[in-house]
């Protein structure tokens, strides 16, 4: 479609393609001109091709036509009055429109390219001196509007910290990485060095980006900065599980968890809804067993003292439960996303989500009231019922004097100083199987939580350590694939990531709700918003769980953050069935969670989840945008290749 | 029907039973509020009195409906006479109406429009006169709104003054591709809307006129040009030839070469747009204190009457208000096949009527349709603000039998706080690549739209490539009785 004079202008050295039949006589201006965002969908569908020699945007404004000239042609001088002068080839593949870093990188060869100075600043804030071959010497960077500040580091940084290829599956318009960098970023082309990754962005710095660069720097190279660990810090006790049988009365001795089979009847009536509540103990090599769908996997957690968060916990490892359910018509919970089947096949065991590959499952099956499946209380009896039998062993456990096998202690540390970087995690909220439970009683728990779709799917802040203490319980897993269980919140590697991270101040995670309806998105959006206004933050990273509908919030979240200056990272499943639906000029660095080959939501639970290498990757995107770093523009199509380069970038920071 | 207009309904000041004579006031505009006054199209007594509707049953002589000046030359059409029509009409719910046509025809179109008030000299054009001193009084009292399609009541347009340099744009487009009767009017009775208009500038205070037509309509430009060589106040202005071209900003764009927005109205741009057809209505009141109790249209389609022998539209002038559109069939002889629905208005904007809709102050056309085209591909639709809205486009793919596989509006449509669309510039296609693509991908393989010709023209170079098969919400329309489909402009 055709232009706004400001996105003309955005797009100069780009082809000049009429957007609709126009008649001799017609002095172009950007109403006739064809968006260049779209020329790629255009040519991928066979619409347009842009032969050598065609004008750029640039040439042809105020030009008049000297024939009538079909829509979706690329001009060329042969069709305008005076035959416009080409300026030369090298000119126009050069350097980017003035303030533009979108064509750095992008199209950059793998092998490093000569360190050819791109400078496309309107205003020279910043100036790189770099040695045409990368590998040894060192890289200048003087920085004139930080007063003179000058840097040197080792040529091994860019590795650390510049190169990030954005990641496709943004389908959405995201193709100008140009909100980035405030104010003149200078941009030095090539420095790849990752061999077969060509999305190599180029090396650049914002002098007048809001990240405080020196701050981070300044804590890479050791700089003091104010760490404070939280007061009361927060210490998980794992107790170690070798054998799991159910007999008549629950108890945990010597490493035995004995559940009481007759709990099920205590499950059983926990609610009106539930109408059967079966129990067994699956082992690791007893996993080719058919199951029905998996609703949850919880850990079985227990505070022994303090609040959610803080204190201590006592957790049973290598023991979780896995709640299924179908209803009285032998319909499967969460029908369409279901995930019936063998066990040993619809699950991605070793994520976080999921049970690992040597964990006993306790499996509970809950048959619950015909047709209650895809309302909202049938799934929660479901959980409830659960719960019941979770609890009895949280009591025993509680109450042990069994020796834990190892603990880990949380000390949700702020680092005062650093960039403030906050975790916005969005959660279902669109009723029926989608809700979220918030900070129950005991950990992983059900009773004593708030219901997110009840506070109206608004944000709420946690902890770090709230969150890896069981503070959500979730309900939906519905699309299992990429869907968050309990478990995965439990241990949440963006948590675990982000809090270890002693080069910003992780200030703790939002969970925020997806609403079923349009006109309470934006309402949720802008609670959102207002809260990251609020925060003065310097980074933000999205996630959501699922893809579709809840990408409308995705956009919108990162919208509001992006709208208020803040980098922004959005990571997601989208991949091929996933595409992004909707998008914004704030979606320029996005991470792919997708782990199916054909790029499908497969049905296997916790599959295209958040791992820890998404969660590594998700980080060095952010910084390289807080940085102020140029990030390239994602491919048109979901591609493996551009996640597994940055995944080795992101192995080697 | 109490809501023909802009604004809220009419409120009825007779009751069931009563008496009432031609031109008699049945309905007044609310108090202070934007709307207009109804009054009866025949002499009657009323049958029944609603929050909708006022249904007068005709006792009196029975009506004429005027052909248009060359149907009225056609021997044919006085079969339209036949007294076996007046059987016929009368039957529709809220039909101001329910009396025979005929007996006047071919009497000529211009008979209908100069009667003297009260003479009673010819059956059914005796009417009571309407009050008033001043013009703007009298528009008000005739109950005048937007005979272009809009309604929006004419008394209003015309009370806020224009400042200085004030131009009234006549707008002659004849904005849809089946319609006649404004351009008939033009060559049949030019004087009668030059008196209107002139009236009209003088109520805003306009210093200009301008009549913009398509320079195509030559016959209507004679007869204009022998009518304003007297005057040097008021110009011909030619339009470009597209459809659909009669929209108010489009008109003060290529005639004051102002686009504005949207949401601005034409006194922000120092004009005032009023149809041929309501300025002829304002002479009419003005010059013979006459309401508002007829409508010019135009009838299309396929019908047995000699009229239509060869040709597939006819200009009816003067048809009585409530008339059954049914009616208007029976009229042109019924209908020679089978047909796929009836049409109020163009192909473009009208919207599908039954048999007993009432002819309303600001139905333009009346057409039925030949029998849907089936399609079997999935459905794109792509919604411009000048054409069918998207209900009319998704009742269509439905009785098309497409599945409707994605819905784009066009990038120019602007939602209005009331809901509806408005074009940003109207005729003036922004590219439609974009939103082709979008469709595709959505699994369209086929496109319904509702484009105007020259966004047409961008879908269907983009369609063909891909390819993907274009129909427009008008063909059904134009494949019956159109000039020609509206398609591609090959260079």
């Amino acid at each position: 479609m055709s232009m706004s004079k400001e996105k003309a202008m955005a797009y100069l050295n780009e082809p000049a393609v009429l957007c609709c039949q126009r008649g001799k006589g017609t002095v172009i201006s950007e109403a006739d001109l064809e968006d260049p965002t779209i020329f790629a969908d255009l040519q991928d569908s066979g619409l347009l091709s842009i032969p050598d020699g065609s004008l750029t945007v640039g040439d042809v404004l105020g030009m008049t036509l000297n024939a009538d000239v079909e829509a979706l042609t690329a001009l060329r001088p042969s069709m305008l009055e005076g035959g416009a002068a080409k300026p030369a080839p090298s000119a126009a593949a050069g350097g980017a429109a003035p303030g533009s870093v979108t064509a750095c990188g992008a199209a950059a060869p793998a092998a490093p390219a000569p360190a050819t100075p791109g400078f496309g600043a309107a205003a020279g804030t910043a100036h790189f001196d770099a040695p045409p071959a990368l590998p040894g010497g060192p890289v200048t960077i003087h920085v004139d509007s930080l007063q003179g500040l000058d840097i040197s580091f080792p040529a091994g940084w860019p590795a650390l910290y510049g190169l990030c290829g954005a990641v496709p599956g943004a389908e959405a318009p995201v193709a100008a990485a140009s909100g980035t960098a405030a104010g003149g970023a200078a941009s030095v082309p090539g420095a790849s060095g990752a061999a077969g990754f060509s999305a190599a962005s180029a090396l650049g710095a914002s002098g007048a980006a809001g990240f405080s660069a020196a701050a981070a720097l300044g804590a890479a190279a050791g700089l003091a900065a104010h760490t404070a660990p939280a007061a009361n810090p927060l210490t998980h006790k794992y107790y170690s599980v070798q054998n799991v049988k159910l007999g008549k009365k629950t108890s945990f001795s010597s490493g035995t968890l004995t559940i009481d089979s007759a709990l099920t009847e205590k499950a059983l009536s926990s609610s009106p809804l539930v109408k059967q509540v079966e129990m067994d103990i699956i082992t690791p090599e007893k996993r080719h067993i058919f199951t029905n769908t998996i609703m949850d996997i919880m850990p079985v957690a227990v505070k022994c003292s303090g609040k959610t968060g803080e204190g201590t916990t006592a957790i049973l490892d290598r023991v979780v439960f896995c709640l299924t359910g179908l209803d009285e018509k032998g319909v499967q919970i969460h029908e369409f996303g279901s995930c019936e089947g063998y066990l040993d096949e619809k699950a991605a065991f070793g994520r976080p989500g999921a049970p690992d590959d040597d964990d006993i499952i306790v499996r509970v099956n809950v048959t619950i009231q015909e047709n209650t499946g895809m309302e909202r209380r049938g799934p929660l009896a479901a959980h409830t019922a659960c719960d019941v039998i979770v609890q009895s062993i949280r009591d025993v456990l509680k109450a042990t004097d069994e020796a834990p096998a190892f603990t880990k202690t949380y000390h949700d540390t702020r680092r005062r100083g650093l960039p403030r970087v906050c975790l916005v995690k969005e959660i279902m909220g669109q009723g029926a199987m989608h809700d979220n439970i918030l900070l129950p009683n005991e950990p992983a728990g059900v009773i004593g939580g708030q219901k997110n779709v009840d506070l109206g799917n608004v944000p709420v802040m946690l902890t770090p350590n709230e969150v890896l203490d069981g503070g959500i319980h979730a309900l939906t897993c519905i699309g299992p694939a990429t869907k968050e269980t309990t478990r995965h919140y439990f241990r949440e590697p963006l948590v675990h990531a982000l809090a270890a991270d002693e080069e910003i101040d992780f200030i703790g995670v939002i969970f925020v709700g997806s609403p079923q309806v349009n006109d309470e998105k934006m309402y949720v959006t802008e609670r959102l918003g207002s809260w990251i206004g609020s925060l003065d933050l310097d980074g933000a990273i999205v996630t959501t769980e699922g893809f579709g509908n809840n990408h409308i919030d995705f956009a919108g979240h990162i919208a509001a953050i992006g709208g208020r200056n803040v980098p922004v990272v959005g990571v997601t499943f989208s991949a091929y069935q996933g595409q992004l639906v909707v998008g914004n000029e704030y979606m320029d660095a996005m991470i792919e969670i997708n782990k199916d080959a054909g790029g499908f939501e497969n049905e296997v639970l916790a599959c295209s989840s958040i791992c820890p290498e998404d969660a590594s990757r998700a980080q060095l995107m952010l910084k390289t945008k807080m940085a102020g770093i140029p990030i390239a523009p994602a491919e048109r199509k979901w591609s493996q290749a551009v996640i597994d380069g940055n995944q080795w970038l992101a192995d080697q920071a | 029907m109490l809501a023909q207009h802009v604004g809220r309904p009419a409120v009825p000041s007779v009751k069931p039973g009563e008496a009432v004579t031609r031109g008699q006031r049945l309905a007044s505009k609310p108090d202070g509020a934007l709307g207009a006054h109804v009054h009866s199209s025949v002499d009657g007594e009323v049958a029944a009195v609603c929050s909708l509707y006022v249904d007068v049953e005709a006792t009196g002589p029975s009506l004429d409906i005027s052909p248009g000046q060359g149907a009225a030359a056609d021997p044919g059409i006085v079969a339209a006479a036949d007294p076996g029509i007046v059987a016929a009409a009368g039957s529709g719910i809220g039909a101001a109406t329910g009396s025979g046509i005929g007996a006047a025809a071919g009497s000529g179109p211009i008979a209908a429009a100069s009667p003297v008030a009260g003479s009673g000299a010819a059956g059914g054009e005796a009417y009571v006169p309407i009050g008033g001193s001043t013009v703007l009084e009298m528009i008000e009292e005739a109950g005048i709104v937007g005979c272009g399609g809009a309604g929006f009541p004419t008394a209003a347009k015309l009370a806020r003054p224009l400042g200085p340099g004030g131009l009234l744009i006549l707008n002659a487009a004849e904005c849809e591709p089946t319609l006649r009767h404004n351009i008939t009017l033009l060559e049949s009775d030019p004087a009668r809307a030059i008196c209107g208009m002139l009236h009209a500038m003088r109520t805003v205070q306009a210093e200009r006129g301008a009549i913009a037509i398509k320079e195509k309509h030559a016959k209507a430009i004679r007869s204009l040009r022998g009518v304003i060589d007297r005057s040097d106040k008021i110009s011909i202005h030619f339009l470009e030839d597209h459809y659909p071209s009669g929209e108010e900003r489009a008109a003060i764009r290529d005639v004051a070469g102002v686009l504005l927005r949207p949401d601005q109205l034409p006194f922000e741009a120092g004009c005032v747009v009023l149809n041929v057809e309501t300025a002829a209505r304002i002479a009419d009141a003005a010059e013979h204190r006459k309401p508002v109790m007829s409508k010019d249209l135009t009838l299309a389609g396929q019908y047995c009457g000699a009229a239509f022998r060869d040709r597939n539209s006819v200009p009816l002038m003067d048809v009585p208000l409530g008339l059954p559109v049914s009616a208007l069939i029976e009229h042109a002889g019924g209908l020679s096949q089978d047909f796929g629905e009836l049409l109020g208005g163009g192909p473009f904007t009208g919207k599908a009527v039954l048999p007993a809709t009432p002819v309303t102050k600001t139905m333009g056309g009346l057409a039925a349709t030949m029998p849907f085209l089936r399609v079997n591909e999935k459905m794109g639709l792509l919604v411009c603000a000048c054409g069918a809205d998207q209900q009319r486009l998704m009742e269509l793919a439905a009785a098309m039998g497409g599945e409707v596989a994605g819905i784009e509006h066009c990038k120019q449509s602007a939602q209005m706080p009331n809901g509806t669309r408005k074009c940003e510039n109207p005729g003036h296609c922004p590219g439609q690549a974009e939103k082709v693509i979008s469709l595709y991908r959505q699994g369209a393989r086929a496109l319904l739209i509702s484009n105007c010709s020259d966004c047409t023209n961008t879908v269907m170079t983009i369609a063909d490539r891909l390819p993907v098969k274009v129909y427009h919400s008008t063909d059904s329309l134009l494949r019956t009785a159109g000039p020609g489909l509206i398609r591609r402009k090959h260079i």
